[in-house]
């Protein structure tokens, strides 16, 4: 207890003297003080403790907070969607007296080789900010923050940060240098950091998420630690928590506001399209002019809350009060003519269901009036189903009092029909995408990817982390979605046009213009560009049973085999338009699947199912094939099912346990963006279902237990043929301990019967849980590189390109596999050469020629990926 | 000629070849490692990625020769280079390597005819004697190769190297193929005598011949036989007005020099081809075949006395057909143009380019049917029709469609205007599309007449403006303005396109909310600004040509510089937005003329500039717009 006390006078003298300043920094009344900067910054609106510190010390001088940090932003680069509004026009719409600037983490990966730019960029920063007069009272007084140090954490599966802080040490200088030349008042917490890390250590704990953003409680430590600095004096310790409340009420509302979602709508390109007001030929109204109204209630509302804040602040008690909003303009339709809703059962007579099959209504808002536009749905390792539900799309107005939600149906007695339902999570503004982690769900909220969990078991979230940043959502109904895990445990989202994405991660700042998939592995934070390309709107997204990959474009119903182009590329650099592996026969599709199920005769198994919303209604059956180094698609004429209801909009499709098959129906008159005003008032809000689809005669299938099952439980559940089965065991494995996971692994691997006709893909599947623990089996993944199955050692190659900085001399292992004699595996050794930075990687690429019958005219993913990765590998060509 | 080296050529690996040796040379070429694999193939496919300046520049080896001497559009000297240089390396003749280089090409698609072409002239170029000694091969060449363009070089090769037709004639003639490869190889053989002594054999052979193919090829042959010009033309205007091998036929008249065109026979011939004409459908008008002997007839019309000759052009013209392209803009769900206007039962033909990332089409339906249409198609099963067309109600007023058009590709409607003038509306029926994507094809008895009175000329009345002619009137600008009229041509002459002005454009040139003041009041400024675009530019607004190391240049607006890397909007879009590194460019030169194109007011009416001026003066305070 002594030692704890002891601790802050070290780190007061230690702030104290890095601000190199006698006096405290003074704040007065009705200042407004913007915080600008990176995802340090950024952060502190969702813990506020800097900003509850503050106000208890200036309890009446009614301060305005208003934060503009974006995660990701440097000094010299705020990447933006188009017709955001610039740094300037902020801070002058904020009116800032006081700037908090909180950068140099970004800039830091630059290294030595960037410092000069850096300080040059910082100096003129400071100078033209000074000369500036935002608030109207004259030049606005400026602090400058240093980033904070990387944490170096327990978790084996995070890096270590020692080569960052070399570098974060030298930016830390750079700008103590700048601001004392330009007078600039300036805090060191790159040391500051280091020090609470240290002991947070000591205690066994840590303070990051990720070795660089902090957790809520590093956030409060820092907050004291940046007040010292700031008032010389010690951090106020009573209860703040009911202040903390009402800073945090305003910072939603801020945030709503600031980062809306749906930009291009908002204020971009798109906020331009009019329709007319009230029929034909009547006046026009854009949605710029009603977005920028609800943006207008959104300022009356921050504004509300900062009176809430300041009555708080002064010991008393305020109700908020939104009766002042400014009005928001209504006006009709121009699809009066919408078709009457028929009933969830009604609607399956309009329904033509593949020859055999038999559907039945699973769910629907008659019942459960909480489904509505369900948008992504996933059977949990339980056997229940999640759904994100979307009933303010294409987003939330500011007076909207339902909030988008993440649903879990049960259906407890069996009957394929759901008697129960629990709200995971409300109060949601555009759940575009979700995935199981260990014990909990990630969540797509732009511009966040938060991990949420249920820590007391009511089935309720409780628990809450942001572990991606800066996902941007410039138009919402193509933020990132289509949430896939891969068989070793990366999952992936897609991202459209419009958006500017900027993402911090340990390894450097991942800048994306429009449409891009990405890849996260949430148990290292690893995450990266995984195919950038021209895409417009990509919805769709499926893993087959040996891991090979299917991107679908929404808009053209674009489908494609992704390996060939997801090769690595530099940005803002995209991939060359690509074939398409099957002749779709109508477009939109909203979403993908994979029909794995033994409860399907042989002509169903692994059909690939596309969604289509207009035109055909309905979802397509298609017969994949390899071809060449790639796949192609067949439609099979027996749709799976198709509607002539005009409101039938089928969203998603999954395999449930019992190997039926599950559909939700968007329920919609409305659907476009871009044809519809994005507040016509024909969009409907309340409608929802989901259907199950059954092929009568064969028997369903026996769900296979994966919840609370031992390791050796679930490896053998590695062993069934659907891929929905071992992608929750997968998932289940992956709460346990990895060491003990691992270990039963290779006794199981071990176990095997190589006469078993599944031995290769079992054995794929033993390297694949190596992958998703992040564990390196060299001499596994090498047997796998040699599997006598081509799928297999193209899979494996897959594997090796992730391990490549681990396993000694990946490129002599690839050399082997780019002369495979299978071009799946030539292709998958040459999009890993493209990861590499060497001339010899070109060399190991190129040898995949030698295998081409014609190599004049190679195969065509194998040529497109060859182009695309000496393209990559270019520069380092000698 | 001063070469640069991309940074694709560095220093030497262990592993990769390195050409240091430099042998003959075309150029003086600055020395330069290259990445080239030891694999022929891999070697061949990287060589491949260099554009041919770069191949140029690339240091001299055996793949490298390979690629010069194969590669499309290389001067010949380097070919002759590559010869010379892989006979040297091989052991082996210049003639042998030609000769291995046309089977290597030759084992390729069509797209090896341009190379093969270019050694075909230096293949000939070498002596009699020096052919004659690789006869045995060059026949082969001649009678095995896979692409005609192969075996007529082997044909023109022999004849070369006889002196003579005689005996190849005779070892080909019993094969109707290897006799047109032979006469086909007439154009190929540069020597005139051996050119001329093709005619006696090739004449009857123009009347007729065992195949159309022979034929064909005898046609061709003979046009471009010298010496019997004139009755080559009469000849081949015979098979025309007899409809026999027409397009051959017309092909070869137009190869037959003009001073030989016999005037006496021009107005025959040209009547012949009206008929002709006349009797091609819409939809094949724009076809070669049509555009060939439109244009021979048109030329001969030209040899004509004025009357007869203005009067048969005329007649011509009026089969022509009018053509307009209409493009869809990428993520707007709009045409980029939204009036057409036809003559009434005139013929003419769309091309719809879909530049947009989901399938189109063009439908013209009848006046006042847009919504009706609009609605049946959104109710359709996306089934093709008879004609492979989706979204198609069956409905007659649904006048002409296209298919749908895949992103990125295009199509044609051909058909003939409506007899009834009317403003007949163009949609695209994709369900849903209707509401926003409309245009209107006005058809009308008279263009010009229609076009004049709307304000818009097809060919404007154009004046090129000074700002002298319109200071004097700028007062007029402050009131009784038609601002919407302003409105509408700060659109219409693309201004939006590059400025901001209140709430509407984009902002890539400066912003002109505020213009008058920036410009202190004065009118006449600001009209010499546009007027005079280039007079004063402001250095954010400088286009700055950066040439780079590698020989490319780009050219654009500086954004944003920093220690390596310069930023450039190089047109009006932030998808025009590229970075550059600083070691990359070699010099820069600040351009003098702005970006802003000149003459932006010429097709317009003094009154016009005068509307726009004004709502340039009230954009930013929308309120001005109701005053009036």
């Amino acid at each position: 207890m002594k030692r704890f006390l002891l601790l802050p006078c070290i780190l007061l003298s230690l702030a104290f003297s890095l601000t190199e300043r006698a006096a405290a920094f003074e704040l007065k009344k009705n200042e407004h003080i913007c915080l600008i900067g990176n995802a340090l910054a950024d952060r502190m609106q969702h813990d506020n403790w800097l900003e509850t510190l503050i106000y208890a010390k200036f309890p009446g001088e009614n301060l305005v907070f208003r934060n503009l940090a974006f995660a990701g932003d440097e000094v010299a680069s705020r990447h933006r969607s188009e017709n955001f509004g610039s740094p300037d026009q902020w801070l002058t719409k904020t009116k800032a007296d006081v700037i908090f600037a909180f950068f140099g983490f970004n800039e830091s990966f630059k290294g030595d080789a960037g410092l000069d730019a850096f300080k040059k960029d910082l100096h003129s920063f400071l100078k033209d900010t000074k000369g500036k007069n935002y608030s109207g009272n004259g030049s606005p007084r400026i602090v400058l923050f240093s980033p904070i140090a990387n944490e170096k954490l327990r978790d084996p599966n995070y890096p270590d940060p020692k080569a960052n802080n070399d570098n974060l040490a030298k930016y830390t200088a750079a700008m103590a240098e700048v601001a004392k030349s330009e007078d600039v008042l300036f805090v060191n917490l790159f040391t500051v950091s280091q020090e609470l890390y240290a002991q947070a250590a000591k205690k066994g704990g840590s303070l990051t998420i990720n070795t660089l953003h902090l957790t809520e409680a590093g956030n409060k430590m820092l907050a004291q630690e940046i007040f010292r600095a700031l008032f010389n004096e010690k951090p106020p310790t009573k209860n703040l928590e009911k202040l903390r409340a009402a800073v945090a009420d305003k910072a939603t509302e801020w945030h709503a506001r600031y980062r809306t979602v749906d930009g291009y709508n908002v204020y971009g390109g798109r906020s331009k399209l009019s329709f007319p007001k009230a029929g034909k030929d009547s006046e026009k109204i854009t949605n710029f002019d009603v977005m920028q109204q609800e943006m207008a209630q959104r300022d009356v509302k921050t504004a509300n809350r900062d009176q809430v804040i300041w009555a708080v602040a002064k010991g008393g008690e305020m109700k908020v009060d939104d009766s002042n909003l400014p009005s928001v303009e209504t006006f009709a339709s121009n699809k009066p003519d919408i078709h009457p809703f028929l009933s969830g059962e009604e609607a399956i007579r309009h329904m033509t269901v593949a020859k055999g099959c038999k559907i039945n209504l699973f769910a629907s808002e008659e019942k459960f009036p909480e489904l509505v536009s369900p948008v992504q749905m996933t059977f949990d390792t339980k056997g229940r189903l999640w759904v994100a539900a979307w009933p303010s799309y294409p987003e939330r107005t500011p007076t909207s009092t339902v909030g988008d939600k993440l649903l879990v149906f049960e259906d407890t007695n069996g009957d394929g029909k759901a008697d129960k339902v629990t709200t995971f999570l409300d109060g949601l503004n555009c759940p575009t995408g979700f995935q199981f982690y260990k014990d909990g769900v990630l969540v797509m909220q732009a511009p966040d990817l938060w991990f949420v969990r249920d820590t007391d078991g009511d089935g309720k979230a409780d628990w809450k982390e942001r572990v991606l940043m800066g996902m941007d959502s410039a138009d919402s109904h193509h933020t990132a979605n289509a949430m896939v895990l891969d068989p070793g445990g990366a999952t992936y989202l897609s991202d459209g046009v419009f958006h500017r994405t900027q993402v911090e991660t340990a390894s450097g700042l991942v800048l994306n213009n429009d449409g891009c998939i990405y890849r996260f592995e949430p148990r290292t934070g690893k995450f990266e560009r995984y195919v950038s390309y021209g895409f417009a709107n990509p919805h769709g997204r499926v893993f087959d049973y040996w891991g090979t990959d299917i991107i679908t474009d929404a808009t053209g119903n674009a489908n494609y085999f992704a390996p060939a182009f997801s090769g690595f590329i530099e940005y803002p650099a995209k991939h060359p338009g690509m074939q398409e592996f099957w002749k779709r026969p109508s477009r939109p599709c909203p979403g993908t699947g994979i029909l794995s199920s033994r409860h399907f005769p042989e002509e169903f198994q692994n059909n690939f199912l596309n969604i289509n919303v207009i035109g055909f209604q309905g979802i397509f059956r298609v017969k994949v094939g390899d071809s060449g180094a790639g796949l192609k698609g067949e439609t099979i004429e027996d749709n799976l099912v198709k509607s002539d209801d005009a409101n039938f909009r089928p969203s998603a499709v999954n395999i449930a346990p019992d190997g039926s098959i599950y559909f939700s129906d968007w329920a919609k008159p409305l659907i476009g963006h871009m044809q519809h005003h994005i507040r016509d008032p024909n969009r409907d809000k309340t409608h929802g279902r989901i259907y199950r689809i059954t092929y009568e005669g064969r028997p369903l299938l026996k769900p296979v237990p994966i919840d609370g099952e031992p390791i050796k439980k679930l490896l053998e559940a590695l062993k069934t043929p659907e891929d929905d089965v071992r992608t929750r065991a997968k998932i289940e494995l992956g709460k346990h301990d990895s060491s003990k996971v691992i270990a039963a692994t290779k006794i199981w691997a071990a176990s095997l019967d190589p006469k078993d006709k599944a031995y290769e893909h079992h054995m794929m599947e033993a390297l694949w849980v190596h992958q998703w623990h992040n564990v390196v089996d060299e001499a596994l993944l090498k047997k796998m590189l040699r599997s006598p199955d081509f799928h297999a050692r193209a899979a494996a190659t897959r594997v090796l390109c992730y391990w490549r900085d681990r396993v000694s001399n990946p490129l002599a292992l690839l050399e082997v596999q780019a002369k495979d004699e299978s071009p799946r595996v030539r292709l998958e050794a040459v999009r890993a050469c493209s990861f590499f930075k060497s001339s010899k990687a070109a060399e190991v690429a190129l040898s995949a020629l030698e295998k081409e019958a014609n190599p004049d005219k190679p195969d065509y993913y194998i040529k497109y990926c060859l182009d695309e990765t000496m393209k990559a590998l270019d520069k380092y060509l000698k | 000629m001063k070469m640069t080296c991309v940074r694709f050529f560095s220093s030497i690996v262990s592993g990769t070849f390195l050409f240091a040796a430099i042998l003959a040379r075309a150029e003086d070429l600055p020395q330069k490692t290259l990445f080239v694999p030891k694999n022929a193939t891999a070697a061949a496919y990287v060589l491949g990625r260099l554009s041919n300046k770069e191949l140029i520049a690339a240091p001299r080896g055996e793949f490298v020769y390979v690629a010069l001497l194969q590669r499309a559009g290389m001067d010949s000297k380097y070919r002759v280079e590559a010869i010379q240089g892989l006979a040297k390396l091989r052991g082996t003749d210049s003639l042998s390597e030609l000769i291995v280089a046309l089977g290597e090409l030759d084992k390729k698609a069509e797209e090896s005819n341009p190379s093969l072409r270019d050694l075909a002239a230096i293949l000939l170029g070498f002596k009699a004697d020096e052919l004659t000694a690789k006869r045995p091969t060059l026949e082969k060449t001649a009678k095995e190769s896979r692409l005609s363009i192969t075996r007529q070089i082997g044909f023109a090769a022999l004849v070369t190297a006889d002196g003579g037709n005689e005996a190849v004639w005779k070892s080909a003639e019993t094969s109707g193929a290897q006799l047109a490869d032979l006469l086909r190889c007439a154009v190929l053989i540069r020597n005139s005598v051996l050119r001329a002594a093709f005619y006696s054999k090739t004449e009857p052979l123009v009347h007729h011949a065992d195949s159309p193919d022979v034929q064909r090829a005898a046609i061709a042959a003979i046009s471009i036989i010298p010496g019997h010009e004139a009755e080559t033309f009469s000849m081949l205007s015979g098979l025309v007005k007899a409809g026999t091998e027409r397009p051959a036929a017309v092909a070869g008249l137009q190869t037959i020099p003009r001073k030989f065109w016999p005037k006496g026979e021009a107005e025959s011939l040209v009547t012949g081809l009206i008929v002709y004409l006349k009797g091609l459908p819409v939809d094949q008008r724009t076809d070669t075949d049509f555009v060939s002997a439109f244009q021979l007839a048109m030329d001969l019309a030209a040899l004509l006395p004025g009357e007869k000759g203005g009067a048969l052009a005329k007649e011509l013209r009026a089969l022509g057909v009018s053509v307009f392209s209409i493009r869809t803009i990428p993520e707007q769900m709009l045409y980029d143009r939204t009036l057409i206007v036809v003559e009434a039962g005139k013929p003419a033909e769309i091309i719809l380019i879909n530049e947009d990332a989901m399938p189109h089409n063009l439908v013209i339906v009848t006046p006042g049917a847009l919504e009706e249409i609009g609605q049946a198609a959104e109710k359709m099963p996306p089934e093709p029709d008879a004609q492979g067309r989706h979204y198609i109600p069956p409905s007659t007023k649904v006048l002409f469609a296209t298919k749908l058009v895949e992103p990125g590709q295009q199509v044609k409607l051909s058909f003939t205007a409506p007899e009834q003038p009317g403003d007949y509306p163009y949609v695209c029926t994709f369900p849903g599309h209707w509401r926003r994507m409309v245009g209107t094809l006005a058809v009308v008895k008279d263009v010009e007449a229609y076009l004049a009175t709307r304000g818009q000329t097809a060919e404007p009345k154009v004046t090129e403006w000074k700002v002298d002619d319109l200071a004097s009137d700028l007062t007029k600008v402050s009131a009784g303005r038609d601002l919407a009229h302003g409105k509408e041509l700060f659109t219409r002459l693309a201004c939006a396109g590059c400025h901001k002005l209140g709430k509407e454009g984009i902002n890539y040139g400066p912003d002109l909310s505020d213009v008058l003041v920036r410009f202190k009041n004065d009118r006449t400024d600001v009209l010499r600004q546009i007027i005079e675009p280039s007079l004063v530019i402001s250095n954010r607004y400088r286009n700055v040509q950066m040439n780079l190391k590698d020989g490319e240049s780009v050219s654009g607006m500086v954004l944003k510089e920093d220690a390596t890397n310069v930023t450039l909007q190089t047109g009006p879009s932030d998808a025009l937005i590229q970075t550059v590194a600083l070691s990359e460019i070699r010099d820069r030169q600040a351009q003098n003329s702005s970006p802003m194109p000149m003459g932006l007011l010429n097709t317009l009416s003094k009154e016009e500039i005068l509307d726009l001026m004004a709502w340039l003066e009230a954009g930013a305070t929308p309120s001005h717009e109701h005053k009036h």
